[in-house]
């Protein structure tokens, strides 16, 4: 065997490596987002930030063949989803079955480069939970076992959530501006809640993570929706009381206003 | 043009809103009823949560019956003292209602109880409107006149603790008249609706108040009623969207007020008779949903984390 082949071998063999194992620090993200808040007002239709960054490579890092992956997620919080199905029980339907599901996050929106398919193994995404299809597992699933058994409740929550547009998958977003800036759209709903979402950028190559970039993007209600809003939940007999008086001043106001014509 | 529901947490067309407001205040206008039982599922139609729609219309109907209960109240058409006793047992009602609500809600039952308690009080107040009204209008063809007989008593008049409501000119006992109200607080709180369309009838046949004084009494027993409930709704579930209320208000009592014109010129019994009729089909309706096989058997909804 000659040195060079040697060389060869092993550098090819480090390389096959690096697929498995994250690479310290050769590859990076830097990004950020366009705003850091969303501000809510009594005009809000929705929204949508943009997120933005590159791809930094240290100097001995090896120019590999595959083309870089990016995945941004746009994440809230955990909730618990109620799925429940609808039986016919004495003629009328009526709710009966249901499960729970309490790692649902309130909001997700996903772009990608690419197929998530084609960019990790099943069970990396599911471990990450990368894709809406990974959402709503129990946390001990694994994707390769052939027994896991058909869930519809957490098939129809997916699919409700996804219909509301709250669970979005979208591969068209992100668009590479050069080899290594990227820059990707990703829309919110008017129907966002109010609090704080993680932004994360995952960047893969070749099937393998090599970095994570996490940024918080705030929601918040802002002037007289924020004031409203704090005043039901925090002083909620004044609210209601405001409220009534309210109503009391408009129904005789339309008296008077009426009686004169 | 789009504006954000700070408790609803989404946007809805204004000018969608004001219209439901409108048409079902025109609606209320002529018959002389709240309009709840039409508002609150057009809402919930539109996309706004049950809660949320029950809870803000409950702040509407306040408004639109504050209008009526004046202007009953300046022609003298209002017994304040059985309103009084009404709605002394209205604000029970009310209050068992918003933990019945509450607890509803948790269950997951809530739809059900809704769609179930619309089918049963609009199928039996509308059938019993429409066949008491074509009696009536039959009678009023052939020429016929029934006077208010002074004697004419039902079991009713047999109950002990009596009172006496003079502007009423009844002498009943107390108690149908607790079981009325607390009924009225009761249902009004849990579906979001005024409660007239049944509040009237009971009145009339249970009580035999008259005519002239029913509607006015109701009028303000529901003003009362809807009010403690819509403090009681803003404290509990916190759902109460004042934005969305007030836009109802506007839309309700501006077409009411074109409404109560129409509602003048017609008769009496043609009115009932078209409110059974309206009444008859917003219950058909939820029957046909509870009856039919829903196109998707599932349902999501996020999990209430109650404090």
């Amino acid at each position: 065997m000659t040195p060079a082949r040697l060389v060869s071998l092993l550098s090819s063999l480090l390389l096959s490596l690096g697929l498995f194992i994250p690479a310290a620090h050769s590859e990076r993200i830097v990004a950020d987002l366009s705003d850091r808040v969303i501000k809510i007002s009594s005009n809000f239709t929705g929204s949508e930030i943009v997120v933005f960054g590159t791809i930094e490579r240290d100097q001995s890092t090896v120019s590999r063949g595959d083309p870089y992956d990016l995945v941004v997620i746009v994440r809230g919080w955990d909730q618990t989803l109620v799925s429940r199905r609808k039986d016919r029980t004495f003629g009328i339907w009526i709710n009966k079955e249901r499960k729970l599901y309490n790692n649902a996050p309130n909001f997700y929106a996903l772009s990608s480069t690419r197929k998530l398919s084609d960019i990790a193994h099943p069970t990396l995404l599911t471990k990450l939970q990368i894709g809406t299809q990974y959402l709503l597992l129990p946390p001990d699933f694994n994707p390769q076992d052939r027994f896991a058994t058909y869930d519809p409740f957490r098939v129809a929550a997916l699919r409700k959530m996804r219909e509301k547009g709250l669970y979005t998958d979208d591969q068209s977003s992100i668009t590479f501006l050069s080899k290594i800036l990227f820059r990707s759209t990703i829309p919110i709903p008017a129907d966002v809640e109010v609090g704080g979402y993680d932004v994360t950028v995952h960047l893969f190559r070749g099937g393998a993570l090599l970095h994570t970039e996490t940024q918080t993007l705030h929601v918040a209600k802002t002037g007289f929706e924020q004031h409203a809003f704090t005043l039901a939940r925090d002083h909620a007999f004044f609210y209601g009381l405001a409220c009534v008086l309210i109503a009391l001043f408009t129904g005789w106001m339309t008296g008077v206003v009426f009686r004169k014509n | 043009m789009e504006l954000y529901l700070p408790i609803a947490e989404m946007p809805v067309n204004i000018f969608v809103i004001l219209g439901m407001g409108g048409t079902v205040g025109f609606l209320s206008g002529i018959f002389g009823v709240g309009g709840g039982f039409l508002l609150t599922p057009l809402l919930i139609f539109y996309g706004i949560s049950p809660a949320v729609a029950v809870a803000s219309v409950t702040a509407q109907i306040t408004a639109s019956s504050t209008t009526g209960a004046l202007a009953y109240l300046r022609t003298g058409n209002l017994d304040l003292k059985l309103g009084t006793v009404l709605f002394s047992a209205g604000i029970t009602g009310s209050t068992i209602g918003v933990f019945v609500f509450k607890q509803l809600r948790a269950l997951g039952q809530l739809d059900l109880i809704i769609s179930i308690s619309y089918v049963t009080f609009l199928g039996a107040v509308g059938t019993l409107m429409v066949m008491e009204s074509v009696r009536a209008i039959v009678k009023a063809r052939k020429g016929i006149v029934t006077m208010r007989k002074p004697g004419q008593h039902n079991w009713i008049h047999g109950l002990p603790f009596k009172m006496r409501f003079k502007k009423s000119k009844i002498y009943v006992s107390v108690l149908p008249v607790i079981v009325i109200g607390a009924s009225i607080g009761f249902l009004g709180t849990v579906l979001g609706i005024g409660g007239g369309f049944m509040l009237v009838p009971a009145l009339i046949y249970l009580l035999r108040v008259p005519t002239a004084v029913v509607i006015g009494t109701s009028l303000y027993q529901i003003l009362v009623t809807m009010a403690v409930a819509t403090i009681l709704h803003a404290t509990t579930n916190h759902s109460v969207d004042i934005v969305l209320a007030l836009i109802l208000m506007i839309g309700g009592t501006i077409g009411a007020q074109f409404g109560a014109q129409i509602g003048q010129k017609m008769k009496g019994e043609q009115l009932r008779a078209l409110l059974g009729i309206l009444v008859l089909m917003v219950g058909l309706r939820f029957a046909v949903d509870l009856i039919l096989e829903p196109t998707d058997h599932y349902s999501t909804e996020v999990m209430e984390v109650y404090k």
